[in-house]
C-alpha cells in the first residue's frame, strides 16, 4: 500500500531530521568518541526504520531513539569484548589452524547469538545449558557437577532451550 | 502487521494452507524445548520417542518449534567449545556489568508481534544420538541390544519387512534377539556404503566419511554394498571394511575389538598418530603429533571417560612431551 508507505517514509525523514543530531551528541558523550557514536546513529535508524513501531503516534521520539541506541550500544560493547577474547584464544595457536577471516566472521557471529541467547538465563540454568550444550557433559554428569537432582536438571534444560528459542524468534521477528 | 503466517505446500503436511499464530508458536516452543529435555536424558525411553513423534505430528506448529530447537543446538555446534566457553561464560555477569555503566536500567521489553514466516520442514532428526565422549544404550523392541559409541546418530525402523537399524554416523554394538516366530522379519544395518544384515549375532559397525567398518563378535552378518556386486559372509572374530563399490579383503579383528563397551581403549602397536585419532572420537578440540613421534608404536589400555588421563599416560611412558593450546589443541611431540 503505497499511501501507508509513503506517510512511513515522512514520519522516518522527520525523525531523523529532527533528532539526530541530538542522538550524535548524546551517544558520543556516552562512548566518548565520535566515529562510534555516527556509526550507532546510523545503526540506530537503521534498527528503527525496520521496526513496526507506529512512528507517526510517538510522544517522545528521543526517548525511543535512546531506547534502541541503548540496545545496539550494549552489542557493540559485547561483540568487542567477544572478539577481544576470541582473539587472544586464536593467537596463542599455530599457524596451520588458524582458521580464515571468514570463519572468524562466523564465529564471532555466531558468539553474538549465543551471547544473546544465554544473557536472561538465571546463572545456575545458564551453567547447566552450558555443559550439555558447549561440553557436552551427560545429564548425570551435570547433575553431579552443580548438585542437583537429574529432574532439577530436566527442568534447566527445557527451560534454557524454551529461552533461547524465544530469544531467535523475537530477533527474526524484528529483522 | 498480523500475527498470522501463511504459506502454501512447503511443508510436509501436504497442500494446505498453514497458519501458525505466535501463540501456538509460542506455545509449541515450550512443549518442543521439554521434548528436547526428555529426549536429552539418560532415562529417555522408546515410548518417549515415540510420545514425541505423535507430537510431532499433531499440529503444524510442533515442527517449526523443533526446528527452533535444532537451531539453537546448531548455533551451540557451530563454535569451538573451548572458544566459546571463556568467551561467553560471564556473558550475562558483563552485561548486567555493562548496563550498570552505561546507567541503563534493564526493562523487559514485549516481544514484538510480527509475522511469523513458515518455513520448509528440513526433515527429522535422527532418533537416537550421542554427544562426544557420550555412550547410550537401548534395548530394542525384541529385546535385542543397541549401544551407541561416541558422536553417533541412528535411526530405529522396526517395519512389517524388517528391523532396519539406520547408522547416519558414528559407531554402534549390536546384539540381536530372534524375532517373534510369526514375523521372522530380517535384521538389516544400513549405512551410506550399502547394508548388513545379522544372522543372530553381536556385531559391530562404524562409518566414517569413506567407509564402512563391520566387526564380527559372535556368529555371522552378511555385507552387500550399495553399488551391488559381490556379497560377503563375516564370522567371529573377523573384520572388513566397505564401500558403496567394493569390499577390502576380511582380516582378523584384534582381540581388543569392541573394548569401547567397557569405556576403555584398548591396543597393541598402534601407531601413535592412528591412536590419537582413535582417542580424538571421545573428546572436543584437535590433536595432533609431529612426524618424528608419529610411527611410535605404543600398546595399552587408555580410558575413554578421561581422554586427558590418557595423554598424560603416553606422555609418561614414552618419550614425548604435550603441548597445549587454549586447552582445545593439543599437539604431541618428541622429547
Amino acid at each position: 500500500m503505497p499511501g501507508i508507505q509513503l506517510v512511513y517514509q515522512t514520519d522516518i525523514h522527520a525523525l531523523y531530521s529532527e533528532h539526530h543530531g541530538w542522538l550524535k551528541g548524546w551517544l558520543r558523550g556516552r562512548l566518548g568518541n565520535l566515529m562510534d557514536a555516527e556509526d550507532l546513529v546510523q545503526d540506530t535508524f537503521v534498527r528503527v526504520i525496520h521496526s513496526t513501531q507506529d512512528l507517526s503516534g510517538l510522544r517522545e521520539p528521543r526517548r525511543f531513539l535512546v531506547t534502541v541506541a541503548r540496545g545496539l550500544t550494549v552489542d557493540l560493547f559485547r561483540r568487542r569484548s567477544l572478539e577481544r577474547q576470541y582473539l587472544e584464544a586464536l593467537a596463542s595457536l599455530p599457524e596451520p589452524l588458524l582458521p580464515s577471516e571468514e570463519e572468524r566472521a562466523v564465529t564471532l557471529e555466531t558468539l553474538m547469538e549465543l551471547d544473546g541467547m544465554l544473557a536472561g538465563l538465571g546463572a545456575r540454568v545458564r551453567e547447566a545449558f552450558f555443559l550439555s550444550q558447549i561440553e557436552g557433559l551427560t545429564y548425570w554428569r551435570i547433575a553431579e557437577t552443580l548438585g542437583v537432582s537429574l529432574r532439577t536438571v530436566k527442568n534447566y534444560m527445557a527451560k534454557a532451550m524454551e529461552h533461547c528459542c524465544l530469544y531467535r524468534l523475537e530477533r527474526m521477528g524484528c529483522d | 502487521m498480523t500475527d498470522v503466517a501463511h504459506n502454501k505446500s512447503e511443508t510436509a503436511f501436504g497442500d494446505a494452507v498453514k497458519t501458525v499464530s505466535q501463540d501456538e508458536l509460542k506455545r509449541a516452543i515450550r512443549a518442543a524445548a521439554r521434548w528436547y529435555a526428555v529426549l536429552q536424558s539418560p532415562s529417555v525411553t522408546p515410548a518417549d520417542h515415540q510420545g514425541w513423534q505423535a507430537w510431532m505430528l499433531q499440529h503444524a506448529s510442533h515442527p517449526l518449534a523443533w526446528r527452533e530447537v535444532e537451531q539453537v543446538q546448531a548455533s551451540f555446534s557451530r563454535v569451538p567449545g573451548e572458544i566459546a566457553l571463556p568467551a561467553l561464560r560471564d556473558a550475562a555477569i558483563s552485561r548486567r556489568e555493562l548496563l550498570r555503566r552505561l546507567g541503563i536500567v534493564v526493562v523487559a521489553t514485549p516481544m514484538a508481534a510480527t509475522a511469523w514466516r513458515l518455513k520448509p520442514w528440513l526433515g527429522w532428526q535422527a532418533e537416537y544420538t550421542t554427544g562426544t565422549g557420550e555412550q547410550h544404550s537401548l534395548t530394542l523392541v525384541d529385546g535385542g541390544k543397541l549401544i551407541l559409541n561416541t558422536a553417533s546418530a541412528v535411526d530405529v525402523d522396526y517395519s512389517a519387512d524388517a528391523r532396519l537399524i539406520q547408522l547416519y554416523r558414528g559407531e554402534i554394538y549390536i546384539e540381536t534377539a530372534p524375532d517373534s516366530p510369526a514375523q521372522n522379519r530380517p535384521f538389516l544395518v544400513a549405512t551410506p556404503h550399502g547394508s548388513i544384515q545379522a544372522l543372530g549375532t553381536r556385531f559391530i559397525v562404524s562409518l566414517d566419511g569413506h567407509h564402512t567398518t563391520v566387526t564380527v563378535l559372535e556368529k555371522i552378518v552378511r555385507i552387500s554394498p550399495t553399488a551391488g556386486g559381490e556379497q560377503r559372509d563375516l564370522e567371529s572374530g573377523q573384520q572388513l571394511r566397505f564401500t558403496s563399490h567394493s569390499i577390502a579383503p576380511t582380516v582378523s579383528a584384534g582381540s581388543y575389538a569392541g573394548s569401547w563397551l567397557n569405556r576403555s581403549l584398548t591396543v597393541v602397536d598402534m601407531p601413535l598418530r592412528e591412536l590419537l585419532a582413535e582417542l580424538s572420537r571421545y573428546r572436543r578440540g584437535i590433536l595432533s603429533c609431529s612426524d618424528d613421534v608419529a610411527g611410535l608404536k605404543i600398546s595399552g589400555a587408555f580410558p575413554l571417560d578421561d581422554t586427558d588421563r590418557a595423554l598424560d599416560a603416553i606422555t609418561r611412558a614414552f618419550p614425548v612431551q604435550e603441548r597445549r593450546w587454549a586447552g582445545y589443541w593439543v599437539r604431541l611431540t618428541g622429547v
